[in-house]
């Protein structure tokens, strides 16, 4: 604050040897006046606008440059963040070609299983229809067979009772002949 | 009469003849049967080879 009497002390001109420090600073340092705007303010001149605003300008051309540079130091990140990722990817994409020509070769040796399987099914089939119609056959063979064999047996039956020697039925013929040739030597 | 005699004289010989044949016919039907056995005897084991295939097919999945 600044005294009465308008002025700021002066401490007296040091004589002699110095002992003590000199307080000078520090007093003007604390006594510091109030801004009063009727007492202290003055007009602003039209130069004091015109350099507030090149000011003004030049700082906010100040944050565009900033700000250009924050967006290309972003962008140099991006862009060497995608040349990393480019590596990365290009390596997985390698390896997902390679994967997935594995998994085609996969496709392909089970389809050829699967045909494989499924020929070896209808071979199986086929060889089931087969003995099932050659069981068939065997069977109707053997029925017929069997049935020729009954019909020898029955007619080595016949000719055992019908046309094996029969003594009595051929003496019982010459019988009749001797009678029918002594009735002819009577007549 | 004489038809008669001719009659009795022409059984007489087909009973004869007859009889006469049996034995070979009987000997060609023996000779026959086991010929036949052995065909059938054949056929069944086939049918059982058949079978046991059938078999096997069915049960090796």
């Amino acid at each position: 604050m600044l005294p009465e009497s308008g002025r700021y002390p002066v401490a007296p001109s040091p004589e002699g040897t110095t002992r003590l420090p000199n307080v000078i600073p520090t007093v003007i340092q604390k006594a510091q006046a109030t801004y009063s705007v009727e007492r202290d303010g003055r007009e602003v001149t039209a130069d004091e606008v015109a350099r507030n605003a090149a000011f003004h300008r030049q700082l906010n051309a100040n944050k565009a440059v900033a700000n250009l540079l924050a967006i290309i130091q972003q962008l140099t990140a991006n862009v060497n963040a995608a040349k990393a990722d480019i590596v990365l990817l290009e390596r997985k994409l390698v390896d997902a070609e390679v994967a997935s020509e594995e998994c085609n070769g996969e496709v392909f040796s089970l389809t050829n299983t699967r045909t494989k399987i499924e020929n070896a099914i209808k071979a199986r089939k086929d060889k089931v229809g087969e003995a099932e119609a050659r069981i068939a056959e065997l069977r109707a063979v053997i029925v017929e067979l069997t049935k020729k064999r009954d019909a020898l047996v029955g007619e080595r039956t016949i000719i055992e009772n019908e046309k094996s020697p029969n003594a009595a039925k051929l003496a019982a013929l010459e019988q009749e002949l001797l009678d029918c040739q002594n009735k002819k030597k009577k007549l | 009469m004489r038809n008669e005699i001719a009659s009795v004289e022409a059984e007489i010989q087909s009973v004869r003849d007859g009889a006469a044949d049996a034995p070979n016919a009987i000997k060609q039907i023996d000779e026959q049967i086991p010929i036949v056995d052995k065909k059938i005897e054949d056929l069944r084991r086939q049918l059982a080879e058949a079978e046991a295939e059938k078999a096997q097919l069915q049960s090796d999945r």
